[in-house]
């Protein structure tokens, strides 16, 4: 893989804990930052959910999805992406996510998806 | 120019719905196994998109067929068979799978 | 073209699973090849050699198998999935002190190293999810 480079982007779409898809598109991403290829990470739909403060899932004996998430600076993936959109819906600001996040609007999106040559949508 | 393949019904949930908001005007959307029951004309959201915009939407034949809708379908719609969705694979610049 | 495959969806619980199958015997049918089919989260069941399916529906294993074997394909079972779903090879089954291995022949199991390598090396990655 050494000499061949292209862009990937990870859209995350599901909520942490109904299914473990959540938790799978991070293994993903975490994979793909191991192979040192351009990475970007879009939480979209239910997926913003992934990143909600004071996630506490002890009692469903699950690993905390939060804590998975804070592994991603570790891997050099320093910019989450956010679909505004999906906050708003939701009845969330960036206030109540536990990592710095950039938002995007459903323009600047589509720039986003046009411009990596990989898309994988988890 | 991106290929969207969607394989939820609208009736049920807001895939189709979500990935249309997120479609470019040289996008295209191919609705296949349950994501067929959003090419009929039952169905609103394509009427909204398909009059604003240039996406494409396309449906495979195969699942149309076996859910019994090929007299309800969105004239908008074109109906393809598993080899013409490998064409539009290969004449997009990527496949985006909604599910 | 070149392909590589993702797929999620568990055999005969999930038609991403048979849609999968035709889109991939398409690409063969039309002169394109595929370089990998990476199966992951319960798409690793594809690979599981004790499904007994109804003798009047598909083998969707053997299906695998056969296309795999004609065209050259690299089937790959995600390890992590595996494990967890009880899809073992022998190598697996020893490690983990387990009665038997039930790897169908012709898969492999690795791990998100291959998705990732595949995505990259083939001209289009498509996944088919439940």
């Amino acid at each position: 893989m050494n000499n061949i480079r292209k862009s990937i982007l990870i859209v995350c779409r599901k909520s942490p804990y109904g299914t473990s898809l959540a938790r799978e598109a991070i293994d993903i991403a975490l994979a793909a930052a191991a192979f040192d290829q351009p990475l970007s990470l879009l939480f979209a739909g239910d997926g913003v959910y992934q990143l909600k403060k004071e996630q506490n899932s002890e009692a469903i004996a699950s690993k905390n999805h939060g804590k998975v998430l804070t592994a991603l600076p570790l891997y050099g993936i320093d910019t989450l992406y956010v679909e505004d959109s999906a906050l708003r819906l939701r009845g969330l600001a960036t206030e109540d996510l536990l990592l710095p996040v950039q938002t995007l609007d459903g323009d600047s999106i589509k720039d986003l998806m046009a411009s990596h040559q990989i898309l994988i949508n988890v | 120019m991106i290929l969207h393949t969607v394989n939820k019904s609208p009736f049920s949930h807001s895939t189709l719905a979500d990935c249309v908001a997120l479609c470019a005007d040289s996008d295209s959307v191919l609705l296949l196994e349950d994501g067929v029951y959003g090419a009929q004309l039952a169905c609103e959201i394509i009427s909204l998109v398909s009059a604003g915009n240039g996406v494409r939407f396309f449906a495979l034949a195969a699942d149309v067929d076996a859910r019994g809708l090929r007299t309800k379908l969105h004239s908008a719609v074109t109906l393809i068979d598993d080899r013409e969705f490998v064409a539009l694979s290969i004449s997009h610049n990527s496949v985006q799978s909604w599910f | 073209m070149n392909f590589s495959l993702l797929v999620l969806g568990a055999p005969y619980s999930d038609q991403s699973v048979s849609t999968a199958l035709r889109f991939a015997e398409a690409v063969t049918a039309t002169g394109n090849s595929i370089y990998r089919i990476f199966f992951f989260h319960d798409g690793v069941n594809n690979g599981n050699a004790l499904i007994t399916p109804p003798q009047d529906e598909n083998n969707i294993p053997a299906q695998w198998q056969q296309l795999a074997q004609h065209h050259g394909i690299d089937l790959v079972i995600c390890i992590a999935s595996a494990l967890k779903r009880g899809v073992l090879d022998n190598v697996e089954a020893d490690r983990y002190e387990q009665s038997g291995d039930n790897l169908a022949d012709g898969f492999n199991i690795s791990g998100l190293g291959q998705l990732i390598d595949a995505s990259v090396y083939s001209d289009r990655l498509v996944t088919f999810g439940p």
